[in-house]
C-alpha cells in the first residue's frame, strides 16, 4: 500500500530509504516501507532483520541512511534515532502542524530541540546546505541593516519577497524598500516602555522585591530586539543620540527614563516641532538639563537646556547652507541663550493635587485656589518624592506627563530669540519667519490684567504663547532641516554623507511635498530610498564609496549578534545591563551617554585613514585602544560562550546575563539563540561562511577574505563527516567529539565574523 | 606579519609563566615580591631623561569663583572683597538675613569666611612695576582655595604648585568695553565661546580660533621632531589617555607613530581575548589559576594571548597598518586594532617585568579606600603606574623612554542646577586627594643615572608637571540654583620644575611701552590699588557708564561675574611644553606649536612658573 504524502510537506528530504525510486522523490514515500526501515534503523537493526518482510535490499538501505544521515537526522544530535524516526513517520503520515514533532525536545546534543524547528527544518526539505546570498538578499541585508536592529534570515527572505512599491521608480529594490517602509511607517506603536515598567512593578511588588532600578535598560532591549516595528525602535535611538537625556546626570529613575524612551518612540514619526516641544516639557529632560523649576523670577535664570536646545537639538553654532556645510556666521550669540533661558522657566513636575477636572488623571483631585502661585507647595511635589507632606503623596504616573507651567515662576523679561530671515518653509514658517527678521524679542510680559488674582504675575495662557513663540523661533530656523537630516543619515546610513544627500533630505525636511515642515516619515523615506542608500557602489564616485557607511554603534553591533539567530528568553526579558564599560564592555547604553554630547561628537575625524581621507567617523571617539579590545572580547564571548551542554543542546549562543552566567536559577532570563540553521550547514565551510556573511556581515565580505577565514576553520577544526577515525568518541559516548567538532566548527565560525571589520562597518 | 606577532606572544608568554612558577602564584603581588627580591628586575624609577606631562582636565565647566576665594584685604585684615564674593554669590539676597545652607538648593554659592580660613594662602609677589607682562603680585590680597582643598594647599606651601588665575582660551587680548562694545571693533574672540565642547577643544587644541579642531596640543607636542627624536623606536606612544579618545591628543596626519594617542582603562589596558577555548582573563576572577591570566592589585594585566592559533592568525592576518582601500573605516578599524593588540603586548611585558609595586599603588589604595568612587584617582595610578614602566618600553633596555603625556578627567562639573552643593564639594574634595596621591606616589620614583649603574639625585617628582584644564569658568552670579557658563578661570600647576606657592596672573599695570600693543595699559586706579594678577576685586553690577563703574578697561569681571580672560590657556601650556623640551624661540617655532599664543601675549608667553 503506498501512502501518498501532501506535497511540500518534506519534499527534498531523503525519506525514500527503500531504494524504489529516487530517494527525495516525494510520490515514492512510503510510511509502511521507509517509515519502518528507518523506525528499524533507528532501533540499531541491521542486515536481514531490518528489511524483513519490507521487500527491501539490506545493503542499499544501509547505504541511503548513511549516506545520508545529516539529513534524516531530524533532531540534529548526530545520529538517526528513534525520536528523529517518529518525527519522520509523522511526517509521512501526512502531519505538518505542531503535532509532526511533539514531545520530543531536549535529546542530549540536540542541535534542532522543539517541534517547531525540526518541522520548519522537514518542511525546508531537510536542507544541509546554503546557496550563496544572491543580490537581492545582499541588498536586503544592507538595507537591514540601515533600518532595524540587525537582520535575520526569515527578515531577509521576507524583504525580498516583498511586492515592490509601483508608486517609487528605480530597481525593485528600492521599490521594496518602499514598501516596506510604508508597512513599517504604519505599524502602530505596540506596548509602551512605561506600561511594561508598570507591569513589572506589579510583580515585584507582589514578590516583597525592591523594584530593579535598571529596568529602562530591560525595556529598552526587549523592544530592540523583539519587537516588529523596528524602524520605530531604530529612530528613537537616534533620537535618543541627538536629544540626549541620560542616566548618569541626574534623570535616573527607572519610570523617568522610560517615559523619556516613549516620548521619543511615539514621536520619532510623526512632527519635528512636536518632538522638539515635548522634549522641552518633558521631565527626565528636565531634570536632566536642569530647567525644571528653573526660576524666572531670577534676572539670570539657568541657561543649560536654553543652550543645548539651540547648539544641540536643532540650529548648531553657526549658520548652515543648504546641504549641511557650516558657514563661518555664528547662528546666535549669548543674548539668545540668555533669551531662551527666561523662556525655559516656570515648568515644574503636573502634580495631581492642584488640577480640578483633569480626566487624564486617574486619581480624585483637589482644587488648588492660586493655582501655581509664587509659593504653591506643587512647585517642589515630584512624582517620587516623598517629603512634602502627606497631602501630596509621590503619584508615580507624573513622570509620564509632561511638565506643566507654574506662571508665577515664569519670567516677564523681554527675551531675545534667534534672528534669521531666510523662510525654507513658505506658509508653515511665514509668521516665525517675521518675527525672527525683526527685533526677534518677545516683549516683556504684560502683567496687568492678566487675570491674575493675586500679585503680579504671568498667567498660564501668556506663559505657554512664549514657550510655544519660542518652539516655532527655533522649528522654523533655516539650520534645522540640514542640520537634523544630516544626523540622521549619520545614524542609519552613512558617517560621511555626500552635500547633495543632505540636501535632497533637507529639502524634504523643508516642504515634504504637500506644504509640511518636519514631517519625520517624508525624512526618514527620504534617508532610506536615496540612491546614495540604496545603490551607493553605482550612485558615488569610487572616491566617495570608499567613505559610504559608518562604524556600526556598538550596540548595534550587540544587538546584530543577538537578532541574527533569534536570540530569545523565555521569559521575556531582556535584561542586557551593565554594558557600557570601557574596559569590560562595549562603551555604549541605552540612555547611558556620559553628557549631554553623547558618546561622541557628530564630525569627530579619527587619526589615520578616516582623517587622512577627509572622511568622519564619529563612533571611532569611543573606540578607544582599549575599547576596540574590550567591545570584541564581549562579541566574541557572546558568540562563543558555552555553559556545558546546557547551552549546546538547546542550541545556545548569546548566553548573555549579567554577570555572565546562565544557570537553573536564570535559565529564563537568559537568551539563547537558535543556530540550527549552522548546525545544519556546518560540515561545509563555504557554505557556513555564506550564511553568516549575509545576516551578519550585510554580504560585504570579499571572496578571498571569505575563503581565508573557511580555510582557517577547516584547518583549526575540520569538519567530520562520520562519528569514527579522528572522530570517534568513547564507547560510552560515540558521539561526543563528533558532537563537539560541529560546535566547535559553528562558534568559530562566528567568533572569527564576529572579528572582521565587515562586521564593525556597515556599507 | 601575524604570525610573527603570535610567535613574539607566544616567547614572551613562555618567560612570564616561567616568571610565575618560580613565585608559586601567578598574581600580581607576588610578581612584585619576586621583582624586590630580585632587586634588579622592576626597580621602581624613570630614566635619566624622564620627562612627564599630565593633563588633568574637569569636564563640564569649574565653578572657579569657589576655586580661588578673596579671603582678607590686605596684611590678614578686611574683608571688602570677601564680602562682594558673598553678595555676588547669594543672588541679591541679603546673605545676613539668609543664612547659608551649603547642603540644599538655595541659590546662595558662597562659602562663610570662617570656612575658608582652613584653606587660606598666603599674599604673594612682589611688584614687578609696569614692565614685566605676568606676575605673581596679590598687592596684599589673602586669597584662600576651595575648602576642600586642603592637600592642594599643603602642595601650595610646599612650594610645589602654582594657582594660575584667569585663564582661558584666548586669542587676542581685550577690555571690557570692547567685549561689550561694537563687534566691528572688537578684537577677535576664541569660537564658540561658553559652548561647553567647543572651549574643551579650545583649552585642549591651542588653537582657540577655529571650530572644531583635529589637532590637539599633545599632539603638536609630541609630533614635535625634538620630542618625537627622543622617543624613537618606542613600544607605546608617547601620549596615553586614561580617559578615551579626546582632543588635546589628537596628532596631525603625517605624524610619526609614537605621536598617535593610546589609550588605557583605569584598571586594565585593552586586551584581546581568544578565540574559542579561553576566555575571560581581565573580568572572571575564578581564572587566577590559568598561567596565561596574571590577575591581583588594583591594575590587571595579562601576559599573553591564548586560543587557537590558527583561528587567531586568520583574523590577525587583516589587522595591520596597511590600507586595503576598500572602507576608510575597514582600515581605520584595522588601524586602531592593530595599535591595541601591539602596544598590548609590550604594555604587559613592561607590567609583568616591572609590576606597578606597593610604593606606587599604596597612595591611592589610601584614597580610594575611604572614596571607592574617586575615579581620578583610579586614572592617576594608572598613570603612575605607566611612568613606572617606561623603563621597559623604550627600543631598547638601554634606552628608556624619555617623554611621556598623560591625559585623565572627571566630569560632573556642569553645575546649573540643584546638583551644585552636591557636586562641587565632593568633586573638588577627590580632585585634592588624587593629585596628592600622585604626587606621593612620584615621590617613590627614582631616577636611574645615564649610564644605568646608580641613581641621579631627586624623584620622579622632578620630572612631572601636572596642570589642570577645563571648559571654561562659571557665573559669580547664581541662577536660583547653581551658575551658568562663563571664560576664564583659575588653573593649578604642579611638579618639582615649578616655582609654587604663587599666584601666576597678568600684570595689570603693564605698561604702553611694555606692551606694546597690547590693551593691557593705562592702568585706571580710582578704585584704590590695582590688584596686579588678573582677577578683578569687584564685579560690575552696572553698566560702563554708571557711577558704580570701577577700574575700566581693568576690571575683568562680566555682568554675570563670570572672568573675560586676561591669560591664555596656551601660555600656561607653552610654557610647560618649553621645560618639556619643545624648541620655542623663534617666531615660526612658537607659531608652529601655539598658532595664537603670539597674538594673544604679544610680549611672550613664558609665564616664568617653570624653574
Amino acid at each position: 500500500m503506498l501512502l501518498l504524502i501532501p506535497a511540500g510537506a518534506q519534499a527534498a528530504c531523503p525519506f525514500n530509504v527503500s531504494g524504489v525510486g529516487t530517494l527525495t522523490d516525494t510520490a515514492s514515500f512510503d510510511l509502511l516501507r521507509d517509515g519502518v526501515l528507518i523506525t528499524r534503523y533507528a532501533q540499531g537493526m541491521r542486515g536481514a532483520t531490518l528489511v524483513a518482510g519490507t521487500g527491501a535490499t539490506a545493503a542499499i538501505v544501509e547505504s541511503n541512511i548513511t549516506n545520508n544521515l545529516a539529513q534524516l537526522d531530524i533532531n540534529g544530535d548526530g545520529f538517526l534515532d528513534v525520536q528523529d524516526a517518529l518525527v519522520i513517520n509523522r511526517a509521512l503520515l501526512g502531519i505538518a502542524n505542531s503535532k509532526q514533532g511533539a514531545g520530543t525536545a531536549n535529546v542530549n546534543y540536540g542541535t534542532r530541540t522543539n517541534a517547531a524547528v525540526m518541522q520548519a527544518f522537514v518542511a525546508g526539505g531537510c536542507n544541509i546546505t546554503f546557496a550563496a546570498p544572491t543580490t537581492d538578499q545582499v541588498d536586503a541585508a544592507r538595507f537591514l541593516i540601515q533600518s532595524t536592529f540587525g537582520p535575520s534570515l526569515d527578515e531577509i527572505q521576507s524583504f525580498v519577497a516583498l511586492a515592490p512599491d509601483g508608486s517609487v521608480s528605480g530597481s525593485t529594490h528600492k521599490k521594496q524598500r518602499s514598501t516596506w517602509l510604508n508597512s513599517q511607517l504604519n505599524m502602530a506603536r505596540g506596548q509602551k516602555h512605561f506600561d511594561y515598567l508598570l507591569a513589572r512593578k506589579v510583580e515585584y511588588d507582589a514578590a516583597g522585591q525592591t523594584f530593579y532600578s535598571e529596568m529602562s535598560r530591560e525595556t529598552f532591549w526587549g523592544q530592540a530586539l523583539k519587537s516588529p516595528d523596528q524602524l520605530r525602535q531604530r529612530v528613537a535611538f537616534a533620537l535618543s543620540q541627538i536629544v540626549v537625556v541620560s542616566e548618569n546626570g541626574g534623570s535616573n529613575d527607572p519610570f523617568e527614563l522610560a517615559a523619556y524612551l516613549d516620548l521619543l518612540a511615539d514621536n520619532g514619526f510623526g512632527n519635528f516641532r512636536n518632538i522638539l516641544y515635548n522634549v522641552a516639557v518633558s521631565p527626565a529632560m528636565g531634570r536632566y538639563l536642569s530647567h525644571l523649576r528653573n526660576d524666572g523670577r531670577s534676572a539670570n535664570p539657568n541657561e543649560n537646556f536654553a543652550r543645548e536646545i539651540l547648539q544641540l537639538f536643532a540650529v548648531g553654532l553657526f549658520m548652515l547652507n543648504p546641504d549641511g556645510t557650516a558657514t563661518a556666521t555664528p547662528s546666535y550669540d549669548e543674548t539668545t541663550v540668555k533669551g531662551f533661558a527666561k523662556v525655559f522657566t516656570g515648568l515644574s513636575y503636573d502634580d495631581p493635587y492642584c488640577k480640578a477636572g483633569d480626566p487624564a488623571w486617574a486619581i480624585p483631585l483637589a482644587s488648588c485656589a492660586d493655582v501655581y502661585g509664587d509659593t504653591h507647595p506643587s512647585w517642589n511635589w515630584s512624582p517620587n518624592r516623598t517629603d512634602i507632606g502627606a497631602t501630596m503623596p509621590p503619584v508615580l504616573q507624573g513622570w509620564a506627563r509632561p511638565m506643566t507651567m507654574f506662571p508665577g515662576r515664569h519670567s516677564q523679561l523681554d527675551k531675545q530669540l534667534l534672528k534669521y530671515t531666510t523662510n525654507t518653509s513658505p506658509g508653515t514658517c511665514d509668521a516665525a519667519v517675521a518675527f525672527a527678521s525683526g527685533t526677534a524679542i518677545l516683549p516683556a510680559i504684560n502683567t496687568t490684567g492678566s487675570g491674575v488674582t493675586t500679585g503680579t504675575r504671568v498667567n498660564a495662557t501668556q506663559a505657554y504663547v512664549t514657550l510655544n513663540s519660542a518652539i516655532d523661533n527655533v522649528f522654523c530656523h533655516p539650520n534645522v532641516g540640514p542640520f537634523i537630516s544630516r544626523h540622521l543619515i549619520k545614524f542609519l546610513v552613512t558617517s560621511t554623507p555626500t552635500p547633495a544627500y543632505v540636501q535632497r533630505v533637507a529639502t524634504v525636511f523643508n516642504d515634504n511635498g504637500s506644504g509640511i515642515r518636519g514631517d519625520m516619515k517624508s525624512v526618514l523615506r527620504a534617508i532610506l530610498l536615496d540612491d546614495e542608500a540604496v545603490s551607493p557602489a553605482t550612485t558615488l564616485t569610487a572616491t566617495d564609496y570608499a567613505k559610504f557607511g559608518k562604524l556600526k554603534e556598538p550596540m548595534l553591533r550587540l544587538s546584530a549578534i543577538l537578532r541574527a539567530f533569534n536570540g530569545t528568553a523565555s521569559s521575556g526579558r531582556y535584561i542586557v545591563d551593565y554594558i557600557n564599560g570601557v574596559e569590560d564592555g562595549i562603551s555604549q547604553g541605552p540612555l547611558q551617554s556620559p553628557t549631554v554630547f553623547n558618546y561622541f561628537h557628530p564630525d569627530f575625524s579619527p587619526p589615520g585613514p578616516v582623517s587622512t581621507n577627509n572622511a568622519i567617523a564619529p563612533e571611532f571617539q569611543i573606540t578607544t585602544t582599549t575599547a576596540v579590545a574590550a567591545t570584541q572580547n564581549m562579541f566574541g564571548r557572546i558568540a562563543t560562550d558555552s555553559n556545558g551542554n546546557v547551552l549546546y543542546t538547546q542550541n545556545g549562543m548569546g548566553n548573555f546575563y549579567y554577570p555572565g552566567t546562565c544557570d537553573s536559577t536564570n535559565t529564563k532570563d537568559c537568551i539563547f539563540s537558535n543556530l540550527s540553521d549552522l548546525y545544519a550547514i556546518q560540515a561545509s565551510s563555504s557554505a557556513l561562511f555564506d550564511y553568516i556573511n549575509l545576516v551578519l556581515l550585510g554580504g560585504t565580505l570579499s571572496p578571498a577574505n571569505k575563503t581565508t577565514l573557511a580555510r582557517a576553520l577547516d584547518t583549526a577544526y575540520p569538519a567530520c563527516a562520520t562519528p569514527t577515525g579522528s572522530c570517534a568518541g568513547t564507547a560510552q559516548d560515540p558521539y561526543e567529539k563528533w558532537q563537539g567538532r560541529k560546535r566547535d566548527r559553528v562558534k568559530s565560525a562566528l567568533w572569527l565574523a564576529v572579528h572582521t571589520p565587515e562586521f564593525q562597518i556597515q556599507r | 606579519m601575524t604570525p610573527k606577532h603570535f610567535q613574539e606572544r607566544r616567547s614572551f608568554l613562555k618567560q612570564a609563566t616561567a616568571l610565575a612558577l618560580a613565585s608559586g602564584l601567578p598574581t600580581l603581588e607576588s610578581l612584585t615580591k619576586v621583582a624586590h627580591a630580585a632587586g634588579g628586575v622592576g626597580t621602581t624609577e624613570v630614566g635619566a631623561d624622564y620627562k612627564a606631562i599630565v593633563c588633568v582636565f574637569l569636564y563640564g565647566g569649574q565653578d572657579h569663583s569657589n576655586v580661588l576665594i578673596p579671603y582678607r584685604d590686605s596684611n590678614g585684615t578686611g574683608t571688602t572683597e570677601y564680602d562682594r564674593y558673598r553678595q555676588g554669590r547669594a543672588r541679591g539676597l541679603d546673605p545676613v538675613t539668609n543664612p547659608q545652607n551649603q547642603t540644599i538648593s538655595t541659590g546662595d554659592l558662597s562659602y562663610t569666611n570662617a570656612q575658608l580660613a582652613a584653606t587660606a594662602i598666603a599674599s604673594s609677589g612682589t611688584d614687578p612695576g609696569t614692565s614685566a607682562v605676568f606676575t605673581t603680585h596679590t598687592y596684599g590680597r589673602q586669597f584662600a582655595l576651595h575648602p576642600n582643598y586642603t592637600e592642594l594647599r599643603s602642595l601650595y606651601n610646599s612650594g610645589k604648585l602654582a594657582v594660575i588665575a584667569n585663564v582661558g582660551p584666548l586669542v587676542a587680548p581685550l577690555t571690557r568695553a570692547q567685549w561689550y562694545g561694537s563687534s566691528a571693533t572688537r578684537p577677535p574672540l576664541p569660537v564658540n565661546l561658553y559652548s561647553h565642547d567647543d572651549q574643551q577643544k579650545s583649552w585642549m587644541s591651542g588653537t582657540a580660533n577655529v571650530a572644531n579642531p583635529a589637532v590637539g596640543i599633545g599632539g603638536r607636542i609630541a609630533a614635535n621632531a625634538a620630542i618625537a627624536g627622543l622617543n624613537v623606536g618606542a613600544k607605546v606612544s608617547t601620549q596615553i589617555s586614561i580617559d578615551g579618545v579626546n582632543t588635546f591628543m589628537l596628532s596631525d596626519v603625517g605624524s610619526p607613530t609614537s605621536a598617535i594617542a593610546y589609550q588605557v582603562g583605569t584598571g586594565s589596558i585593552g586586551r584581546l581575548e581568544g578565540s574559542p577555548g579561553t576566555y575571560n582573563c581581565n573580568t572572571n576572577s575564578s581564572n587566577t589559576a590559568l598561567p596565561y591570566c596574571v590577575k591581583g592589585g588594583p591594575i590587571k594585566v595579562s601576559n599573553g594571548y591564548s586560543g587557537n592559533a590558527t583561528l587567531y592568525n586568520a583574523f590577525r592576518s587583516r589587522i595591520n597598518t596597511t590600507a586595503e582601500n576598500v572602507s576608510v573605516y575597514h582600515d581605520q578599524w584595522r588601524q586602531t586594532m592593530n595599535q591595541s593588540i601591539q602596544t598590548e603586548i609590550d604594555v604587559s611585558s613592561a607590567f609583568l617585568n616591572s609590576p606597578p609595586t606597593e610604593e606606587i599603588v599604596a597612595p591611592f589604595q589610601t584614597v580610594l579606600s575611604v572614596d571607592s568612587n574617586n575615579d581620578l584617582a583610579k586614572q592617576l595610578r594608572m598613570v603612575a603606574a605607566m611612568i613606572r614602566a617606561s623603563n621597559q618600553l623604550g627600543a631598547t633596555a638601554a634606552t628608556p623612554i624619555k617623554r611621556q603625556i598623560f591625559f585623565v578627567a572627571i566630569g560632573g562639573f556642569d553645575t546649573h542646577g540643584t546638583e551644585f552643593w552636591d557636586n562641587n564639594p565632593r568633586l573638588n574634595g577627590r580632585i585634592s586627594k588624587a593629585i596628592n596621591a600622585f604626587w606621593t606616589a612620584m615621590f617613590n620614583v627614582k631616577i636611574r643615572d645615564s649610564a644605568g649603574t646608580g641613581y641621579l639625585p631627586g624623584t620622579a617628582q622632578d620630572r612631572v608637571t601636572l596642570l589642570t584644564m577645563t571648559d571654561f569658568g562659571r557665573t559669580l552670579d547664581s541662577n536660583g540654583a547653581g551658575s551658568d557658563h562663563g571664560w576664564g578661570s583659575h588653573h593649578f600647576v604642579l611638579g618639582g620644575a615649578v616655582q609654587g606657592g604663587k599666584i601666576y596672573g597678568m600684570n595689570h599695570n603693564v605698561s604702553a611701552a611694555a606692551a606694546g600693543t597690547s590693551v593691557w595699559m593705562s592702568p585706571d586706579t580710582t578704585c584704590g590699588a590695582v590688584p596686579r594678577i588678573g582677577i578683578p576685586p569687584d564685579r560690575y553690577n552696572s553698566s560702563l557708564t554708571s557711577p558704580g563703574a570701577k577700574c575700566n578697561g581693568l576690571n575683568h569681571a562680566l555682568d554675570r561675574g563670570e572672568l573675560l580672560t586676561t591669560t591664555s590657556g596656551d601660555a600656561v601650556m607653552a610654557t610647560i611644553a618649553k621645560w618639556f623640551g619643545v624648541p620655542l624661540t623663534t617666531n615660526a617655532e612658537i607659531d608652529a606649536m601655539f598658532p595664537t599664543v603670539r597674538a594673544a601675549h604679544p610680549n611672550g608667553f613664558d609665564m616664568g612658573f617653570m624653574v
